[in-house]
């Protein structure tokens, strides 16, 4: 079996294999779970921090704290999960040590402009609908750091109350009332742009 | 129902968390109430809209990097944990702790106990063994130049000295001569000192005798014990004692006579009194031995004086006493150098030698006995004595010389009594 053969049966392995390998001391094993989860990790800690380098860091950090841990790691559980929850954690405490976080770009572009929804606006329109954007992106940065964390979990990663309450371990009760605060909090920010939506 | 308790609702509606029930009853208010209506879809545009904005792409060199960096900072961590585990350890230990201070007093409190009995130790060592001040160790005199020897020129004091292996000198107080220890640092006590020094008609005691059997070959006539050249110049010895003669003609003679004491037989100083009986017992072969060899020849060497200088020479160093036994006498055999020797040890040398030349005026130890009666008498003009006694001497001698056989005897003889004379007109 040659190298690239090597590699290929490795990335078909699930994540509990991995584990399993990594836990025995593959560091390559490891690295392909880094490799299979670095993007969602990077990006959640991005809309957290709103920073490249600091997404940078606590994405590292993350995936350092899980190594450092995987051996607590228990099989059959989402590995997934695991890594969010610690990213999550370092993101809210990164947050909590930095009140004011000024957000590398305020002005957000979309992922693909071409795959934009072919618009019939203005450009009256569209500069009202960026700044629409801008007003919402602000609104998000201000939230308290927990609200957001649920928001943005709900929002960008569509989990489930329950799937935001493992994340985060806490109860489902409690991720109900912070994403009603969280949305209240919003809409009374943005109250004035109503109409514009 | 008011709008307000409808908010709620709106919110769990809109993440499908109602019940149908529930559900029906908002979807019946949202039909009557514009609103809630606007609320509803605000919600649905603002969660929307945030939903669409994307964080910006990093560069995709990002991605291929990152597990990397990851990796090499896992591994970096690794090889740090140790290094870093060691440095809390350390930091562990500075912190303080009540345990901590109470191991550190102790470990202290031992430290101290041992610094301070190492000090009286040494403090109270030093007053039991003072130091002799300003000792210092005498050159083995082997390593003097040592003048070549002739014939009988050979100054007898020369090789006395040669004879010494070493000697520690103590400085004395002004006026005493110098004291001289013995080499391996054993020290003669006052009493034996006193002994010796007296004459050797004095019966001592046998000191033991360990190994003996050497002495069968021990001559009638001589005896040669060893000695320590110090002891003889602090006066503690015998009368007489002295080196190997190195006459011309007579050292082969004597040689076949002499019995040198093997060192083994040393050993009489250390051993009590009470001891020396079950000694004696124990060698009673070779005292039986050594009477048999002094009838043979009708003389008796005093086993005490051998025995005893056996003893003396335990300590000392390698020069050699040689003893005659006349007629049940023993008279050290003296030489010229021997300028120390007493004035009574010198006469009764010469009382002892004339009654055995006259007993027997042509034997071959009487031969011997012309010598030994002119180098007393040449020591005793030394020694300032009276004349009269040194002129009845020489008469002696030159009434008796024509029957001494040996011409090289003779030849010495003469010369000495030259040599007398020489002192006498001074």
């Amino acid at each position: 079996m040659s190298q690239s053969e090597g590699q290929a049966v490795l990335n078909e392995l699930k994540d509990d294999e991995l584990i399993l390998k990594a836990q025995q001391g593959e560091l390559y094993s490891f690295d392909l779970l880094v490799k299979r989860y670095q993007k969602k990790i990077y990006y959640l800690a991005y809309r957290l921090v709103k920073n490249h380098d600091s997404a940078d860091d606590i994405a590292q950090e993350t995936f350092i704290h899980a190594y450092s841990a995987i051996k607590s790691f228990k099989i059959g559980y989402s590995f997934y999960t695991w890594l969010y929850r610690i990213c999550m954690n370092l993101s809210i405490n990164f947050l909590k040590r930095q009140k004011f976080v000024i957000p590398e770009s305020r002005f957000v572009e979309e992922a693909n402009p071409l795959d934009r929804e072919v618009t019939t606006l203005d450009p009256l329109s569209e500069l009202a609908s960026k700044e629409l954007e801008n007003k919402i992106e602000k609104a998000l940065d201000s939230l308290p750091p927990k609200y957001k964390a649920v928001l943005i979990l709900r929002i960008y990663e569509d989990y489930s109350y329950e799937e935001i309450a493992k994340t985060l371990k806490i109860s489902t009760g409690t991720v109900m009332s912070r994403l009603f605060r969280a949305r209240a909090k919003m809409q009374e920010m943005l109250k004035e742009y109503k109409d514009s939506c | 129902m008011s709008c307000k308790r409808f908010d709620k609702l709106i919110f769990l509606f809109w993440d499908g968390r109602l019940k149908p029930e529930e559900e029906g009853r908002l979807k019946a208010h949202l039909s009557e109430c514009e609103g809630c209506q606007e609320k509803l879809s605000f919600l649905e545009s603002v969660e929307g809209r945030i939903k669409r904005i994307q964080p910006k792409e990093p560069p995709e060199e990002y991605w291929d990097t990152f597990s990397n960096r990851v990796m090499e900072k896992i591994v970096s961590q690794k090889e740090k944990s140790f290094a870093v585990r060691l440095k809390q350890a350390f930091e562990n230990i500075l912190t303080f702790s009540p345990l901590k201070i109470k191991i550190a007093a102790g470990l202290v409190s031992i430290l101290l106990v041992f610094i301070i009995g190492k000090l009286y130790v040494d403090y109270k060592g030093k007053e039991i063994v003072p130091s002799a001040p300003m000792s210092r160790k005498v050159e083995p005199v082997s390593n003097l130049p040592v003048p070549k020897i002739e014939k009988k020129e050979v100054p007898s004091k020369e090789v006395g000295k040669e004879k010494i292996p070493s000697l520690s000198v103590k400085p004395q107080k002004k006026g005493e001569p110098p004291a001289l220890s013995l080499p391996e640092g054993k020290t003669i006590s006052e009493e034996k000192v006193g002994k010796l020094s007296e004459p050797l008609q004095e019966e001592i005691q046998v000191p033991a005798i360990a190994k003996v059997e050497e002495e069968k070959t021990i001559p009638s006539e001589k005896v040669t014990a060893t000695y320590s050249k110090s002891e003889q110049k602090k006066e503690i010895l015998p009368p007489a004692p002295r080196v190997e003669p190195h006459e011309q003609g007579e050292t082969q003679s004597l040689s076949e006579q002499q019995a040198v004491i093997p060192e083994e037989v040393k050993g009489g100083t250390g051993v009590k009194p009470e001891d020396r009986e079950a000694e004696s017992a124990k060698t009673s072969l070779h005292k039986s031995e050594l009477y048999k060899i002094h009838d043979t020849t009708q003389e008796s060497i005093s086993k005490d004086v051998l025995a005893t200088q056996a003893g003396l020479v335990k300590s000392s160093a390698k020069s050699q006493v040689t003893f005659y036994s006349l007629n049940g006498n023993s008279i050290p055999q003296i030489q010229e150098s021997d300028t120390l020797m007493q004035t009574d040890t010198l006469t009764r040398v010469i009382q002892v030698w004339k009654a055995y030349i006259e007993k027997n005026p042509t034997d071959s130890l009487s031969q011997k006995g012309y010598l030994q009666l002119a180098t007393a008498y040449y020591l005793l003009a030394k020694l300032g004595q009276d004349t009269t006694i040194i002129s009845q001497g020489l008469n002696f001698i030159e009434q008796h010389i024509d029957k001494i056989n040996n011409p090289a005897i003779k030849e010495q003889l003469n010369l000495r009594l030259e040599k007398i004379k020489t002192l006498l007109k001074k």
